[in-house]
């Protein structure tokens, strides 16, 4: 295999403590200034009186590693470089429990036909990949909604694309696929 | 209406020049630490244009609209281009008797990143030095939340190196950082390593 051949957790090693807390305490700045950013969007619509006829999702499109298992960033297939905030929340009409939390495993391809849905709109043509979390919405303890694991990608250094697959009891399997397979092997492994 | 900068102040080198020398601060990334106002960062400027389109757009409550809200003007323009047509398009089907009808799209694209995109105040709510008493006191007395260091900081055993990162953002960020790692070439591929004694 020819991939990179540094030794994992190197950086985490000869990062000192004390740089380490100050990009954690930049990070969560800037998490706090978007925060702000949000809020006063949601007050506009409430002053605006479109709060009433407005689904509000909110996600993001991937984690990030503070110094968890000696990485700094988003591109790893780790849980914490994988998983995403997601957060709904939908206008009056629409039957829903609000301000409940679901510890279903869920996935990003299910926002669209959420918002499909929502919209009352006629369901594309095509088969979706996704699947509506309305009614996870309605019932959020419903476990069995969709799936028993998700899946997330991201590629890695030396051709390789790196898939990881997370299961309701917290495994997460990792499997590196090569573009160019008479060149790469495939390592399997679970953590 | 609001006053909009007419560009992000992070946004040109000049800017990004004069934030440092204003702020004094050298090493760091300097606009991390200046009091500045939100919208000199992209991510308070995207919250700018948004709540100024919300509040024209509520006085046209049947124009159907969208929106797609990010500091570059660039891909801003291209995503309201395609938004429009969405719109429009969906108008043009008349979806039957919506509950809810799909007069609007807003998508405001914001990124907490990169490190230090915050002013001052938004730095000021934590505490990296809790081994300080003074900190400690404001951690206890003031509203401000204490940072840590991560848990599980230690790499599983057993990974091959293949799902590991080499950390470029924020050595692409800090400049003390990018100090501390230095980019070498091993086997052929490029990675960042560490070549200063202090940290070993």
């Amino acid at each position: 295999m020819n991939g990179p051949l540094i030794a994992a957790g190197t950086y985490y090693r000869v990062i000192p403590d004390w740089k380490q807390l100050e990009m954690r305490r930049g990070y969560y700045a800037g998490v706090s200034l978007v925060d702000k950013q949000v809020g006063r969007i949601l007050d506009t619509l409430e002053e605006t009186g479109l709060r009433n006829s407005t689904l509000v999702l909110l996600w993001g499109d991937h984690g990030y590693q503070l110094g968890e298992k000696g990485e700094w960033g988003k591109f790893t297939c780790f849980e914490l470089g994988a998983r995403v905030p997601l957060m709904i929340s939908l206008p009056p009409g629409i039957q829903h429990a609000p301000g409940s939390i679901s510890n279903a495993l869920v996935e990003l391809l299910d926002v669209f036909p959420t918002l499909v849905e929502a919209a009352n709109l006629p369901a594309p043509p095509q088969q979706l990949h996704g699947q509506s979390l309305l009614p996870l919405m309605e019932d959020p303890a419903r476990m069995a909604f969709k799936l028993n694991v998700s899946f997330s990608q991201y590629p890695r250094n030396g051709g390789l694309m790196g898939t990881s697959m997370r299961s309701r009891r917290n495994s997460l399997l990792h499997i590196y696929l090569s573009w160019r397979p008479r060149l790469y092997c495939t390592p399997i492994l679970t953590l | 209406m609001v006053e909009l900068p007419p560009h992000s102040c992070v946004q040109s080198a000049a800017c990004t020049t004069c934030l440092k020398d204003k702020s004094g601060l050298g090493r760091q990334l300097s606009w991390a630490e200046a009091d500045f106002p939100d919208n000199c960062y992209p991510d308070g400027l995207v919250g700018d244009r948004t709540v100024q389109m919300l509040k024209e757009q509520a006085m046209h409550p049947e124009t159907p609209f969208f929106t797609a809200q990010d500091s570059s003007a660039r891909i801003w323009g291209i995503l309201l281009q395609l938004g429009r047509m969405i719109c429009i398009r969906s108008v043009i089907q008349q979806i039957p008797t919506p509950a809810l009808y799909p007069d609007s799209l807003t998508l405001a694209i914001m990124a907490a990143l990169l490190f230090s995109k915050g002013s001052l105040k938004y730095v000021d709510r934590y505490v990296a030095d809790v081994a300080n008493w003074v900190n400690v006191c404001f951690c206890v007395f003031g509203k401000n939340e204490s940072i840590v260091l991560a848990k599980h900081r230690q790499p599983p055993a057993g990974m091959p190196p293949v799902a590991w990162e080499n950390n470029s953002v924020e050595a692409s960020v800090f400049e003390d950082t990018k100090e501390i790692m230095k980019t070498i070439v091993v086997n052929g591929a490029v990675m960042a390593t560490v070549v200063r004694p202090f940290c070993l």
